[in-house]
């Protein structure tokens, strides 16, 4: 079952749980039902529930991580899973049901017209998704500093649906971002190590648990962070991609 | 500095460099955390002990009030140090995540193994477990 050689084809669905046994048993079942082929790992980041129990329960594998290392750890947890079972291709999903599995063809497709790394944009397509007037404004700034950073427009910088090929897999392993906002990092970096990275618009559910943070100082605070490692992002050296034209 | 500044300034140093080569003696203290707090009463034994320095260097910097050197040369230091234990602290973080994810992977694997382990000791018996804890 945990042979590399056949993990190659198959594809890796990485859920990222804190906490998450009112939604996570109905997110497995989704997967369950839409893509029953894939292998599903849910990383519990060191819940105080039963949300391993319950991920195990519903036949997922699960990793337990000893504490909480918050989602950057979590999902770097996950890529180096995926990297030493030799996945060819895996999906960042998120267990509190706000994805949508049957999206999942859509931000894989792409994948084989030689993209590496896929985000599933909730502000891409259709759909009126209503941010308040404070946090708008952080994300536009966020947005614009990103669209400099990585030299290329993304329209959903914090999505947590994405998709990834073996090559972004094994950056990721090593090199995931740990900061708040990893998502918006991860991008940064992929962009600048010279990966392919693109954008899908995918429809979305709303969260099903609400727990965004909406004060707004945390929300500067958490900015502020977030451009203080971007502007930091290091600058890889000589491109992985490159050497393969 | 008067010299009877000097004199209680000496004596301090004295006694924070004899507390810290006890914590080192000790092992409560590494001997690499414990060079930094050295090198801090190094800097005050030299201005303890040589009188007029702190004067002359306070006149040639041009700080008016000569004990204010002191506290910057204090300051200056002790934000180094802080400065330090920040490195260290993310260093530390760092390992501490590595190792919480190695360990929860391993954990798996070592899960896997063991009941591979047991379905191939009995396989006669029950055609397929899952329960295992």
């Amino acid at each position: 079952m945990q042979d590399r050689a056949d993990n190659r084809n198959s594809v890796l669905v990485i859920i990222p749980a804190f906490n998450e046994h009112e939604t996570l048993p109905s997110t497995l079942a989704e997967l369950k039902h839409t893509v029953p082929d894939y292998d599903v790992v849910v990383i519990d980041d060191g819940s105080t529930d039963n949300t391993a129990d319950l991920a195990e329960a519903h036949g997922a594998i699960c990793v337990r991580l000893p504490f909480n290392l918050g989602i950057g750890g979590a999902l770097r947890t996950g890529f180096r899973f995926a990297v030493e079972r030799g996945y060819g291709r895996a999906i960042q999903f998120d267990a509190d049901g706000q994805h949508d599995a049957s999206q999942i063809a859509a931000i894989l497709a792409p994948l084989d017209e030689g993209a590496d790394m896929v985000i599933g944009s909730r502000f891409a397509g259709v759909g009126d998704y209503h941010v308040g007037r404070s946090r708008g404004f952080a994300m536009g700034i966020l947005r614009w500093s990103i669209q400099h950073l990585a030299g290329q427009k993304f329209t959903d910088t914090s999505s947590g649906f994405r998709s990834f090929d073996s090559e972004m897999l094994a950056m990721f392993a090593t090199d995931y971002p740990i900061e708040y906002m990893d998502s918006a990092e991860a991008l940064v970096l992929a962009c600048r190590a010279g990966f392919d990275v693109r954008e899908v618009p995918v429809s979305m559910r709303e969260r099903a648990g609400g727990q965004a943070s909406n004060r707004s100082f945390r929300l500067v605070y958490h900015y502020l962070r977030v451009l203080v490692s971007l502007a930091n992002t290091p600058r890889r050296g000589p491109n992985p991609k490159a050497a393969t034209p | 500095m008067s010299l009877r500044a000097h004199i209680t300034l000496a004596f301090l140093v004295a006694l924070a460099i004899i507390g810290i080569v006890v914590l080192v003696r000790r092992r409560h203290l590494k001997a690499k955390y414990s060079l930094l707090w050295l090198s801090l009463g190094a800097v005050m034994v030299v201005i303890a002990a040589v009188p007029g320095l702190l004067d002359w260097t306070a006149e040639r910097l041009g700080i008016w009030y000569q004990p204010t050197l002191l506290i910057l040369l204090g300051l200056a230091l002790l934000l180094l140090i802080v400065v330090h234990f920040s490195y260290e602290l993310t260093r530390s973080e760092n390992r501490t995540r590595e190792l919480a994810e190695q360990l929860a992977l391993l954990r798996l694997r070592v899960t896997e193994l063991q009941q591979k382990f047991d379905s191939s000791a009995d396989d006669n018996d029950r055609g397929s477990d899952s329960s295992a804890s």
